[in-house]
Order: structure tokens, then sequence, then C-alpha cells
């Protein structure tokens, strides 16, 4: 079901000096539930929708009041580093930096977040087949909604589980 | 997997110094915290003060033995957060909000301490400045009688050698490639940071001795020799000097004289847009954003600028400058 998929401007280059590639444009939005929250998920990926699968919901703004919204820009890679081969349990770990949170998985895919808010950033390293690229991207968003449960029920317990501390 | 790294007993904790601005190290590996602190030394200063940013490194074992190592981090960031990925060998995260990196690398990335301080350290150093107050201006940087001149240039144009050959002819060598400048209680100060001078293949035509290494591919994908200018060719090093001049430097022979280092005066302007054009912008929102690097950009450019067009032997052109520069920096 496609209730949001704006696709506002074409992606631009990036800019010479723009080694982190932060301005990659995410022209794609789409809107889904965690539970009891509303969350936006800005990418410049039109797959995060069928990766999302049954969890897209409504059609309102993305200025929403209270609504957390996740940035992910989706990197296809290059074929010597094939994400297809991959086992379906793709290992990960979690890292504290500061008051930050961020999940690492073995594709290199990363999300980080600052408690409490549930908004954040991420970025998905995708194989170029494109019906491997949303097995995967579900995956990773799957893996952020688990990462996310699991800190809120951790919030005032030990983090000894994370790396580095 | 989940893992734990926290060990009380074993965890050192460093003092740190970047241009002037002290840094708090933890880790748990005493390597690490050596090469850390030759890396990032600290002033007097420093130690009397508060760290500005919190740095947190674990040592471990490599993620995955079966794979080689990554010599080349991934830098994906965005808003606050930045990740340097160095695959089977680690991560290094960044909150720029915060100040706060964190991360975990190999035991075999600590073993060649020369790697690690190109590929994690200078990382560190590179995305953490803005953060911290402080511009990396894609600049290299000579002094004399602590008078600093900068040499800016896009890539390949010869910051390197040139900065290298006026070493030669008894400048400190400050920095070749990326020089920080702060603010401090008497004015703007330029920093160098330790790290290899970089200089593409052909520069052993200009400086033999090089012919004795190979060159490799370099953080930016440029094949290059890396040395340590110090100890290899024997140069004076410093570490911060007063900003005295500016320099653009260009590839090409002098329009109006056909010489291969002729010096024109050049537009704070002009400057201004050759300095911002190899910044990286900081994300809305991040601090350091703000108008901090416009600011300072705009008072160094108020110092004397020049553009040189640079053709021929580094040596010769720094036997051309040299006298110029030496006037200029020390009346």
């Amino acid at each position: 079901m496609v209730e949001f998929d704006i696709s506002a401007t074409a992606p631009a280059d990036f800019a010479a000096t723009d080694m982190l590639h932060r301005r990659i444009p995410l022209t794609y939005q789409f809107r889904f539930m965690m539970g009891e929250s509303i969350l936006f998920i800005k990418t410049n990926s039109r797959l995060i929708n069928a990766a999302l699968g049954g969890h897209v919901r409504g059609s309102a703004s993305i200025g929403e009041a209270g609504a957390a919204v996740w940035e992910i820009a989706v990197e296809v890679q290059n074929e010597n580093a094939s994400l297809s081969d991959r086992e379906e349990a793709e290992g990960f770990e979690t890292y504290s930096f500061g008051p930050s949170r961020s999940l690492r998985m073995d594709s290199g895919s990363w999300f980080a977040y600052t408690p409490p808010s549930l908004s954040g950033v991420g970025f998905a390293m995708v194989s170029s087949d494109e019906s491997c690229q949303i097995r995967e991207l579900a995956a990773f968003l799957e893996k952020i909604v688990l990462f996310l449960g699991e800190n809120e029920t951790q919030a005032n317990s030990s983090l000894e589980r994370e790396v580095p501390a | 997997m989940i893992e734990s790294h926290r060990n009380a007993e074993r965890m050192h904790s460093v003092p740190l110094g970047m241009a002037g601005i002290p840094l708090q190290l933890c880790t748990d590996s005493a390597a690490l915290a050596e090469i850390a602190a030759g890396f990032f030394p600290t002033t007097e200063l420093d130690k009397a003060r508060q760290a500005r940013a919190d740095l947190t490194i674990f040592v471990r074992k490599r993620r995955d033995v079966s794979r080689t190592g990554c010599n080349f981090p991934k830098f994906r960031g965005r808003n606050k957060y930045v990740h340097a990925d160095y695959g089977s060998d680690g991560s290094v995260w960044f909150d720029l909000n915060a100040r706060a990196v964190s991360g975990i690398v190999s035991e075999d990335l600590i073993a060649d301490a020369g790697l690690f301080r190109r590929i994690v350290l200078a990382v560190i150093a590179g995305v953490l400045a803005p953060s911290l107050g402080l511009i990396g201006l894609h600049a290299g940087c000579v002094v004399r009688k602590g008078k600093a001149v900068l040499l800016a240039a896009a890539s390949g144009v010869g910051k390197s050698t040139l900065a290298l050959s006026l070493s030669m002819h008894g400048w400190s060598l400050l920095a070749d490639d990326w020089t920080f400048v702060a603010n401090s209680p008497t004015g703007l100060r330029a920093w160098g940071m330790l790290t290899a001078l970089k200089l593409l293949p052909e520069a052993v035509s200009f400086f033999p001795a090089l012919a004795a290494l190979s060159p490799e591919r370099a953080l930016n994908g440029e094949i290059s020799f890396e040395v340590d200018p110090w100890s290899f060719f024997s140069v004076d090093r410093t570490t911060d000097a007063e900003p005295a001049s500016l320099v653009l430097l260009e590839r090409g022979q002098c329009a109006c004289c056909g010489s291969g280092s002729h010096m024109l005066r050049c537009g704070p302007e002009e400057m201004q847009t050759a300095l911002f054009k190899e910044i990286e912008e900081q994300p809305v929102g991040v601090s350091g954003r703000d108008d901090n690097q416009s600011s300072m950009i705009e008072r160094l450019c108020t110092l004397p600028c020049f553009k040189v067009r640079i053709n021929g032997h580094p040596a010769a052109i720094a036997a051309d400058l040299d006298p110029i520069l030496t006037e200029l920096v020390c009346g």
C-alpha cells in the first residue's frame, strides 16, 4: 500500500568536498507505525516502501507534531562487495558514543540516534539486484526497530551490553 | 553480536591536545594511549583546562580474521552523526554536537602505528575539528621566526613539494596539506598535526631520496609517497605559529612575465573563495557550523594575500620565493 511517495526533485550531484555524503538528497518520504509511535522515513530509495511491507500507514504530513524522522540513505554496493551471499542472520554490533547510540550491521549498514528521541539517521548498504535490495532493506529496518525497542527497555539499566560505553 | 568492552582495571585515561584544545582519551590499550599522546600532544595550558571532547577507543581482535584488513575508512555522515567504517578492523563513531568519539579498532591496526595515525587519528582530527571551533584549511604551512605563511591550493598543484622545498631553505614545516586554524587569546593561530608528508610519485625527480621508498595509496585515493618529513628530510618542525600571510598556489607560468614563481597580490575575496571551496560545510544544526568558519576565514584573509603561479622545479621556486616570503613575514 503506497501512501506516501514524494519525489520532489531530481537528486543533485554531491559537492566535490562532500566526502561524508551528508547531503545525499532524500526525496522519498514514507510514514509508518512502530508500536504506538508514528515514524517518517526520508530516503533516496523508493524500495523502502516495499521493504516496509504492511507497516506503511496513513498519509499525514511529515511535519506532524511529535513524529520521529529517520533519514535513511540507501547505497548500492559495487559488485565486489556483493551482499546477496550473506547469511540471513546478519551479525551486528551496537555502540554508545556520548549520548548517542548506533547499530552497525556486517554489511556496513548503520543507524544512529540519540535517546530519548526516536529520530535518527542511517545508511543502508544494499546489493545491486532490486529483489535483494528489498530483502536487505527489510532486514535493516527490522533490526533498527529491534534496536530502538531494546534500548528503550534498557534505558534505565546498565549499558554493559553496549560497546564502547 | 553484542559485546562488552568494559574493564575498568585496564583503562587508561590520557589527556590529549589538538590545536591548543584539550581532549580526553579513555582506552583499554597502553599502545593506543602512547600513539595518541604522540599525535595529539598537550600543552601545559591544555592540562589545566577541561577537555572539550571525549574520545573512547577500545582495541580488540579483528572482527573477521578471514577477511583482509581495511586500510581505508569508509566515511558516512549525516546531521551530527559520522561513522568511519574500517571493515573488519573496526568502527569509529562521532556525535559532533556532544563532541564525543567512540570506537573499536583491531589489534592489527594498532600494531602499525604509522597506519593508525594516518587512517584513524588523522581522521578523528579532521572530522572533529569544526566542532572544536577549528577550521581545517587545505593548505601547507611554513614558518620563520614564529610567523606562518599558508600555502593554499587544490590537490596536485604542489603544496607539499613547495612546503618541503621551503623547509630546505630554512623555514620550519608546520603542515604540507592540512593546516588547522584556531582562535587564541592573541588572535588566530595556525597549527599542524604530526601527519606524514604526502608527495605524488613524480616528486621523486625533485627529491631523489624518495626512490628508496614505494608509493602507496593515500587516504584520498591518490598514489603517493608518505614520509615523516622531519626525520626523512631532516627539516625543522613547528607545531604552531601566528599566521602572517596567505599564498594561493596555481599551476602554470605567470601570464605577465612567464616566470615560474611570480607573486601577485590577491584580493581577500579571491582568497576567501579559494579557501571556502576546499572546506567541508558542516550540516545544519551541528556545532561549529555557525558563522565561526566564515568569520575566521574572513579574518585570516585580512592578512596580506598573494597568488603564485608555479611551474618548474620546486627547489628553484622555493629559492625565488624564500627571500620574498622572508621579507614579508620578518619585515
